[in-house]
């Protein structure tokens, strides 16, 4: 009856895909755009959107739903699809809800940690419960596989696409997701010469998220190790003090920053790229699966490429892909081909993986292709910068309109004769005073108890959210805190000695270098042992870990198990399941980043 | 406003601002000595009615403004007090003793338009008020059901059985209406979990397909002259050369670079750079 609409729309006979995506990284947003990538110009017309963002009720009307999804260290679902994991496991669903969907997970773990790909796994049993049917096994990408979380990732997508063909065969004059042919570009562009009218800014107001940022002036950026110290730990302080009624946060709160790649970095891309930084582009999405730029229009060349394109990460397999297609230089063409194809993977992560070579150190191998890539296809061959997350360091009562975070500089060798950087940790080590940073509150971390004590554990820059809590509770009245820090020299590293007297907290330092044995924070926790239990037993305390080591916390809850069964006289079944109970009350929380 | 309670009744209250506890306490101790054991009081705060999911009919009086009389309620709070009364029920809502009789004649009007019947004004005479006439606007809700219907004795023919399925999704559709409802009761997620779940890759798995993950096998570049290509194509093991750059892609980047070159790690070179080796570079192969 509406044949004259089909007609008129050849969208319409489509196969509407729904990819949905829970990212800790941006590894699940990228594969999750990547199938799209795949879907343009082919028989599926495909729908890519973080899962928060998702309206929830549609999902049992989908026909064909795609679920791409991290697993937090914890074992936790990523903060983007939280909401969605507290609806999906509501118990008053009916376990027929979703029989007409058709689903597929897809997990991105690390299988060093002891909940590897738990998101991903209880997923795909709780869709199958509430009634979905699995299109494939659900995958399980290990970071811990020779060749990364591709190995597994190439291997799903292409049995999932086989899969989904063999029920929607591809009519002619469309493509194959799985052809090897270069896609449609996702948008079109617009450029324009500059003249005297600036891009336009865009406005700041009311709340401060990804794509609202508030944009902070630094106060100060004062390095917290010794000169000869050989790990550079910044402590970098914002001024807030003209958002202060938005930018509201409590100890064990998060706050993400947008780094900007250096300034001779972005020049370097630019003159490989042969592009005038100071032209001017808008972007238009072809299909609607637009939904992560928040590009001002029009943008710069210049600020696209040092605040949106994230060419010093490493490339992935996709990037020689679509990078073979755009050679014309026959060398570089016959390279890329074979690093973009399944069996060149061996030859790709020697050349890009393991020695941690950027976007842009291969666009100079590969300059005469980099020279001609079309402005329409930068934003599908280049990734977009991620924010990154950090414990925020001061205290919103000590440190009024103030916002400081502790930054360790990342900065290592590989077999490359550039040093490795890490990008957001050098541009902040760099910024000047006055200089501003694009910074939003992300809250539900750890949270702080009244009128009971903590015991806070916090090596390295773990001790950031504690500086906070302990200044924040000083001014409030709160007492009887115990902070744990570790760090390898008193006089190195051992951030904050000044100030921990002012706030009158017990404070137990392991200085694991300054003598022949190694001493870390456990062998401290455990010289405590009597004072801990008499915290936790009696006095109801709370526990706090904070850290980015692997097994710092592993080790931690093993000295508190430790104590237990010492102090406390309990058999270690019993330690271990009073520890469990402290976790679901939340008496023993932890915060860790990588 | 106790009066308008009786023994056994199910009450509801429901509040805007804050007041002191201790009046909250008071007042709420008089309703419940008045309905008794048999009666029930619930509380709500005005902004949580809409979220907290009464079952419909269940009241038989809903008092407004019982802490306080200095409150104005939103439409849909009336609209769901309605729903949530029994037919019959009474509406109570103490308005503001300032407010001039216009707004006193709209609240009437807001109480009828959400649903009330029979809506006059009843005088209160309170302990302690003194000389001030205090006034509620008391309402009832219709004998029939809000959104009631008579179905009509017309036969089309047999109507469609309904779908489980269908009614599942209404029932999700629903759910999903309130995403941020804590009390909803959710299922342990661990317990999802099976026994092979919990299984962990082993070492073996994670290595790279036929990589033995001794040392890689050694490759020449596209065109070696060095002697690699030769020797990879007789078979024999590469040797350590002593430096020399004759095959022509030394100065392309280590993309194309032999597995042996000197220079690899270091950047392509620009036309007419001068390029000089460090002592560790010179080491072969280090």
């Amino acid at each position: 009856m509406d044949t004259f609409m089909n007609n008129t729309n050849t969208d319409d006979d489509r196969h509407r895909v729904v990819v949905l995506f829970g990212s800790q990284t941006g590894t699940a947003e990228e594969t999750s755009l990547r199938l799209a990538m795949q879907c343009r110009g082919s028989a599926f017309r495909c729908h890519v959107s973080p899962l928060d963002a998702y309206d929830i009720k549609n999902l049992v009307n989908e026909k064909i739903l795609i679920f791409v999804c991290a697993t937090t260290g914890q074992g936790e679902p990523p903060d983007n699809m939280k909401r969605f994991w507290k609806f999906i496991m509501r118990k008053n669903l009916p376990s027929s809800s979703l029989d007409d969907v058709k689903f597929a997970v897809l997990g991105l773990g690390d299988s060093s940690y002891a909940k590897f790909n738990f998101i991903a796994k209880k997923l795909h049993r709780r869709l199958e419960m509430l009634g979905g049917r699995p299109l494939v096994e659900v995958g399980l990408a290990d970071d811990q596989h020779e060749w990364g979380s591709d190995a597994v990732i190439d291997k799903w997508v292409t049995k999932l696409w086989g899969t989904l063909l063999r029920d929607f065969p591809t009519p002619a004059g469309k493509s194959s997701p799985l052809g090897n042919s270069l896609p449609p570009p996702g948008y079109h562009v617009a450029t324009y010469k500059k003249e005297n009218n600036q891009e336009i800014r865009e406005q700041e107001f009311g709340t401060f998220d990804e794509k609202h940022p508030f944009e902070a002036k630094l106060i100060e950026n004062r390095r917290v190790t010794s000169e000869g110290h050989f790990q550079d730990t910044r402590l970098i302080s914002f001024d807030i003090s003209s958002a202060q009624s938005d930018l509201v946060y409590q100890p064990g709160d998060v706050v993400m920053i947008k780094p900007q790649n250096l300034e001779e970095n972005v020049k370097e891309f630019l003159e490989i790229l042969s592009l005038d930084p100071d032209d001017l582009l808008t972007f238009d999405p072809i299909e609607d699966d637009d939904i992560t730029m928040d590009l001002p229009r029009p943008v710069t060349l210049q600020r696209l490429a040092s605040e949106y394109l994230d060419f010093m990460s490493v490339p992935r397999r996709s990037f020689f892909q679509l990078l073979s297609h755009l050679a014309k230089d026959e060398n570089e063409r016959e390279k890329l081909i074979e690093f973009g194809s399944p069996e060149g993977t061996d030859e790709r992560y020697s050349y890009a993986n393991r020695p941690r070579r950027t976007i842009l150190e291969v666009l100079q191998d590969f300059h005469h292709t980099a020279s001609v890539i079309p402005l329409n296809r930068i934003l599908d061959v280049f990734p977009l910068i991620r924010p990154r997350a950090f414990s925020i360091a001061s205290s919103p009562t000590r440190h009024k309109g103030e916002l400081h975070i502790l930054v360790a500089v990342v900065r290592y060798k590989t077999r490359l004769h550039k040093p490795r950087r890490g990008l957001c940790s050098t541009w902040l080590s760099r910024l000047r005073e006055g200089e501003t940073a694009k910074l939003w509150l992300r809250s539900g971390g750890i949270r702080f108890p009244w009128e009971r004590p903590c015991v806070m554990i916090g090596p390295g820059t773990g001790i950031a959210p504690f500086r906070s809590a302990a200044h924040e509770r000083h001014q409030v009245g709160e007492s009887g805190d115990v902070i744990f820090f570790g760090c390898r020299n008193e006089l190195g590293d051992f951030y904050f000695r000044d100030e921990w007297e002012e706030m009158k907290v017990r404070l137990h330092v392991a200085f694991s270098r300054d003598q022949e044995e190694k001493i870390y924070v456990q062998h401290k926790i455990a010289q405590c042992g009597s004072e801990l239990w008499d915290l936790i037993d009696r006095r109801g305390a709370y526990i706090y870990v904070a850290g980015n080591s692997k097994n710092m916390p592993d080790q931690v809850k093993e000295a508190f198990l430790e104590l237990l069964r010492n102090n406390g006289n309990m058999t270690p079944e019993q330690a271990t399941d009073y520890v469990t109970k402290l976790q679901q009350s939340k008496r023993y929380q932890q915060e860790t980043w990588s | 406003m106790d009066k308008f309670v009786s023994e056994k009744d199910n009450v509801l209250i429901v509040w805007q601002q804050k007041v002191d506890e201790s009046v909250m306490k008071t007042s709420l101790n008089v309703i419940q000595t008045k309905v008794g054991n048999a009666g029930t009081v619930s509380v709500e705060n005005a902004e949580r009615l809409n979220l907290s999911g009464h079952h419909q009919s269940v009241f038989d009086v809903a008092l407004f403004g019982l802490f306080s009389a200095d409150e104005k309620y939103s439409d849909s709070v009336f609209t769901e007090a309605a729903r949530i009364l029994k037919p019959n029920g009474k509406i109570v809502v103490q308005p503001n003793v300032k407010d001039d009789s216009q707004t006193k004649n709209g609240s009437i009007s807001q109480l009828k338009l959400c649903g009330f019947v029979n809506v006059v004004e009843e005088s209160l005479k309170e302990p302690g008020s003194g000389d001030v006439t205090v006034i509620a606007l008391v309402g009832n809700k219709p004998s029939y059901e809000v959104g009631s219907s008579t179905s009509l004795k017309i036969s089309f023919g047999k109507s469609k059985p309904v779908n489980g399925n269908t009614s599942a999704k209404q029932v999700w559709s629903l759910s999903a209406l309130d995403m941020d409802d804590d009390d909803v009761e959710l299922i342990d997620d661990d317990e999802l979990l099976q026994e092979q779940d919990l299984v962990k890759p082993d070492a073996e798995s994670l290595k790279a397909p036929c990589g033995t993950g001794g040392p890689k096998p050694k490759k020449a570049c596209k065109n070696c002259s060095c002697g690699l290509a030769e020797e990879l194509e007789a078979g024999a093991k590469p040797k350590p050369k002593p430096v020399s750059s004759a095959c022509g892609s030394c100065y392309l980047g280590d993309a194309f670079r032999c597995a042996s070159c000197p220079y690899l790690g270091m950047p392509a070179f620009k036309p007419g750079e001068k390029v000089s080796l460090g002592p560790t570079q010179l080491r072969a192969d280090a």
